[in-house]
């Protein structure tokens, strides 16, 4: 399980360079700390680079391993609880994720600092609560959502790999050839900030990895941006305790889901065009 | 577990990664601007690079106040060009970005909504009247816009006429895509209200952004059509071939074209730029979608020098019951202040003058570029001003001096030519093609307008179209139009000027004869479609219609009116004075004369 | 002996359970009175009279338009989402997340939004206006 490994070598990565991010950010002026960070500070806009490259990798590589797991049918060999841990590291990172890219501050994060919060705010009896806890009331800066992005989930994350991976750390080698690939994508692929005001008429769009359930949201009541990801969880979390033609459908839904979640990508993309 | 091949792979493209971003270190070191950070209390990164003093407009909208942004719109916040330029405006005040820019909340929010409505912006005036010419809207009337015009997919030949010679001068029209003369000025708000670049003139990166119009941001679209702009200076186009005929008072224009010196106007002559007649309201509309010009300038005469007969019934209020808030803000701008009870004269729709003020009896006007007080003479109630049967007569009927005159004007299609496109912004194949037989500078005729006003009048459109290789018609049109041609003199035209003057008249050029019982009158060059008309006249004296104008219901004086003003025209060789008893009741006058109560030594004229 | 232990751990549980939910409970009440649920932005005379004199002015999230004496303020958050929308071209408002746009007047033209942009509640303050938002 190479690629589990190299995963968790990318998460320590971004943990790390996250930190060293830490001193940049500022909660009350976001956009324009990073931008300080991105066009005026030595060697910043690489440092930034590593960090939110080792993060999509690391995400990627949740995904991929997943994939793996359930193709090579391996997840027999968790016991139910680590495994439905381990499933729960999707979400889990997913919103560590999305905690950095709210803390951008540009156009796009605030627009979807407020799709997200009316998501959470959806969720029957504790939605308003949920969404206060996790992204701050409206009008409030971006302190609550940092903390969780570095905190909760960062740690939860940890927690979810540490406990699968069975290992405290990731070994050395995983750790540098993380690390170097990282340092490598950020030279190569600069990551970019968004304006601060959403050009007149345009389509925000989000994060690459919540194009779907944006699109999504074109036509679907706002529940959707949180029933259809539980849905998904739900199936996979279920394949472990099936086998035969149950594993099958079950399969097969979580990829006509995922077809689905393409197609309400692509859709998004061609509205924004 | 991981091969030494993947680790010495991974390594060597960390090695690129690391030259990549060194590479991009370096550049970012070199190109990062060392100015301040901030201008007008924000985040403004524009001013870390746009540093050199010559980029700055000053002013109200100094560099330093509203940065770069709040105009030109960008990435205030990033550093990198790319990003920093991604979403600008070249052309702030463009009417496309209008809302953002000039017109963005807390700035000139309801001067670029009004400018949006105004003439200028939408054309629809030049519009109407075209299709109208070309045959194919029943009326001179419509609410089509030139922007709606130039959208089109399949345009008529009137709007392929439109858009290749008429789309090059309304607001919309951006820098790259304009009519040679107005070259220099912005698109939108900027049109008016940036210095406009002239030819020679030392290159400024960013010129002044003012409220203070000059006259040479408006001459660019005003020396075309009416030619309003050169008459005021003085200024009347010729052909190439007649630049000789006027000697020492032959000139060039500012965009080359040949033109003569002719008596500049009187208001021209005293100072008075463009804008310290026009209200905010002519030029920028009031928010309502006027048709024409004229409906749209509220500015008059009388606003200025008075009614003529007296009183101050609706052109005259008091401070305090002004509402008009632009020109209340014009004056805040000024740092002038208008105590309530100080009267104000008033333009046709209430808008203020707000630069007359009164002065012991008398008026001032106040020139706006330099504050000058010039005083107003108010228009006295003298025998000429109140004489019976010119009760009708509007001041430039009388005032307006001369005006630019083409009487012979054809247009022609050529589809083998080519021609810049103002719909496509390219050249494009199919040529307008305009020709004259010669300009002139004339007093003008005088017509009838809607109203039944007697107003200055000049052949719009006495023309020959030949369309047809563009799928439209091939015509003549005899069409005057009416328009102020601001030349007005101090002294009033003679009364032999249009008593006895045939093209005043609308007769055209020949020769008048008022020794009969009824007046003749001989052309010496008759129009092809009927040889009792001058080739240059509008209508003619047993004429059953009047002659038709470029507005609905504007028409020549109608044969009954050509006989009453030729009336007063066969006595004008010995009673020559306005003031003269015969002139008190003219009708009564020619009673007398005919019954023979009184003698004419010229003979019999009563008739 | 093990059903003693298995007790104890239950109601260790059950316990654990119980302050959890009455965490929570507390929790999601203190979160829920957030000011979120009613904010008041001021509008004092000063803004209204330049929101007046420049045809319109955005404050705080709210468009403020019209005479300083009876001001018409329209909350620039789309009804969908809650996206801040921004004004286009010809009049109007389009939301940058979803496309929704409104008319001039905050009425929806299209897109998921259904409700028109929010007036907020105006009340006198002194000179100027305090405005509610629900």
């Amino acid at each position: 399980m190479i690629l589990g490994r190299l995963t968790y070598g990318l998460l320590l990565v971004a943990v790390l360079s996250g930190l060293a991010l830490a001193p940049f950010w500022s909660a009350a002026r976001p956009l324009e700390s990073l931008e300080t960070l991105n066009g005026a500070t030595p060697w910043g806009f690489w440092l930034r680079g590593v960090h939110a490259l080792s993060s999509w990798g690391f995400l990627l590589g949740t995904l991929a391993h997943l994939v793996e797991v359930l193709w090579k049918k391996t997840d027999g060999r968790l016991s139910p609880g680590v495994w439905w841990r381990s499933v729960a590291l999707l979400p889990v990172s997913i919103l560590a994720l999305l905690g950095g890219f709210l803390m951008r501050g540009d156009a796009e994060a605030q627009a979807g600092l407020a799709v997200w919060r009316e998501v959470s705010a959806s969720i029957p009896f504790a939605g308003r609560a949920l969404a206060a806890l996790l992204l701050g009331v409206p009008g409030s800066d971006l302190a609550p959502v940092a903390l969780h992005h570095a905190g909760t989930f960062t740690l939860l994350a940890w927690l979810l790999t540490a406990e699968h991976g069975r290992a405290l750390a990731p070994d050395l080698r995983s750790t540098v050839l993380a690390a170097l690939g990282s340092f490598a994508a950020a030279g190569l692929l600069p990551v970019s900030l968004g304006p601060a005001v959403a050009p007149a008429g345009a389509l925000l769009l989000g994060p690459w990895y919540l194009l779907g359930l944006q699109g999504a949201l074109l036509h679907l009541p706002v529940v959707a941006g949180w029933l259809l990801p539980l849905l998904l969880l739900a199936v996979v979390g279920l394949v472990r305790h099936v086998d035969g033609r149950w594993r099958t459908t079950l399969l097969a839904v979580a990829a006509a889901w995922s077809a689905g979640y393409l197609a309400f990508t692509v859709r998004l993309l061609l509205a924004a065009r | 577990m991981f091969r030494t091949r993947t680790l010495v792979a991974l390594l060597l493209l960390a090695l690129a990664g690391l030259l990549a971003a060194l590479g991009r270190e370096g550049q970012r070191e070199t190109t990062l601007g060392r100015g301040p950070d901030r201008a007008g209390g924000k985040v403004e990164r524009c001013v870390t690079c746009h540093v050199r003093p010559e980029e700055d407009p000053g002013g109200a909208h100094a560099r330093a106040a509203v940065g770069c942004s709040s105009c030109h719109l960008g990435n205030e916040l990033a550093f990198d060009k790319a990003r920093a330029h991604a979403g600008m405006e070249a052309e702030p005040g463009a009417l496309r970005t209008v809302s953002r820019t000039c017109g963005r909340a807390g700035c000139h929010v309801r001067e670029a909504q009004r400018v949006a409505t105004s003439l200028m912006a939408r054309a629809s005036g030049i519009v109407s009247v075209d299709r109208w010419v070309f045959g194919e809207i029943p009326q001179p009337r419509g609410a089509a816009t030139m922007r709606e015009t130039l959208a089109k997919a399949d345009p008529s030949p009137a709007e392929r006429h439109l858009g290749k010679l008429c789309a090059g001068c309304h607001l919309h029209a951006l820098r790259g895509n304009r009519d040679d003369a107005i070259h220099g000025n912005g698109s939108g708000c900027s049109s008016c209200h940036v210095a406009r670049r002239l030819p020679g003139a030392v290159p400024r990166p960013h010129p002044a952004v003012d409220a203070r119009v000059t006259d040479d941001r408006c001459l660019g679209c005003h020396s075309r059509s009416g030619r309003i702009a050169l008459t005021y200076e003085g200024l009347y186009e010729v052909e190439k071939d007649q630049a000789g005929a006027c000697g020492d008072a032959a000139t060039t224009l500012h965009d080359g074209r040949p033109a003569c010196r002719a008596e500049a106007d009187v208001h021209r002559l005293a100072g008075l730029s463009c804008v310290d007649c026009h209200l905010h309201t002519d030029l920028m509309g009031d928010g309502r979608e006027w048709e024409h010009e004229e409906d749209q300038v509220e500015i008059t005469c009388e606003a200025c020098h008075g009614p003529v007969r007296g009183g101050s019934a609706g052109t005259e209020t008091t401070w305090g019951e002004v509402t008009d808030p632009i020109s209340r803000d014009l004056l805040r701008q000024r740092g002038e202040t208008r105590p309530p009870e100080e009267h104000v004269r008033l333009g046709r729709r209430g808008t203020p003058v707000w630069n007359l003020r009164p002065s012991g009896d008398g008026w001032v006007t106040f020139r706006k570029g330099q504050g000058v007080a010039l005083a107003t003479k108010q228009t006295p109630i003298d025998a000429n001003h109140v004489l019976p049967g010119h009760e009708r007569l509007t001041c430039s009927s009388c005032h307006a001096a001369w005006a630019p005159t083409c009487s012979t004007c054809h247009t022609a299609f050529d589809a083998s030519g080519k021609q810049w496109d103002f719909a496509k912004a390219v050249e494009t194949p199919g040529r307008w093609v305009e020709t004259s037989e010669g300009y002139a500078a004339r007093p003008p005729a005088l017509a009838v307008r809607a109203d039944g006003r007697i107003a200055p009048a000049m052949p719009g459109m006495v023309m020959d179209l030949d369309a047809t290789s563009a799928g439209g018609p091939r015509a003549s049109r005899r069409l005057f139009a009416s328009l102020d041609p601001h030349s007005t003199g101090k002294k009033a035209r003679s009364c032999e000027s249009c008593h006895l003057s045939s093209w005043a008249l609308g007769l055209g050029t020949g020769t008048l004869d008022l020794s009969g019982a009824e007046p003749a009158f001989t052309p010496p060059a008759p129009a092809a479609e009927d040889a009792r008309m001058a080739s240059d006249a509008w209508t003619h004296l047993d004429a059953e219609h009047p002659g038709a104008g470029t507005r609905v219901d504007l028409r020549s004086l109608d044969a009954k009116e050509l006989r009453r003003t030729l009336a007063v025209g066969a006595c004008l060789p010995c009673h020559r004075d306005g003031r003269d008893p015969v002139y008190r009741d003219f009708e009564q006058a020619k009673s007398r004369l005919a019954a023979g109560g009184t003698r004419c030594a010229f003979g019999n004229r009563g008739g | 002996m093990s059903s003693r232990r298995d007790f104890l751990s239950g109601a260790w549980a059950a316990a654990g359970a119980g302050a959890a939910v009455a965490g929570a409970a507390v929790l999601g009440k203190a979160l829920s009175g957030s000011p979120e649920e009613a904010r008041t932005v001021e509008l004092p005379e000063a803004l209204l009279m330049k929101a007046e004199r420049d045809g319109g002015l955005v404050h705080d999230g709210l468009l403020v338009r019209g005479p300083a004496t009876a001001p018409v303020v329209l909350d620039l958050t789309c009804t969908h989402l809650r996206c801040r929308v921004a004004p286009v071209e010809g009049g109007g408002f389009s939301c940058p997340c979803h496309g929704s746009r409104y008319d001039a007047e905050g009425r929806p033209v299209s897109g998921p939004a259904l409700k028109a942009l929010a007036r907020p509640h105006l009340m006198r303050a002194g000179s100027g206006f305090t405005a509610r938002l629900s």
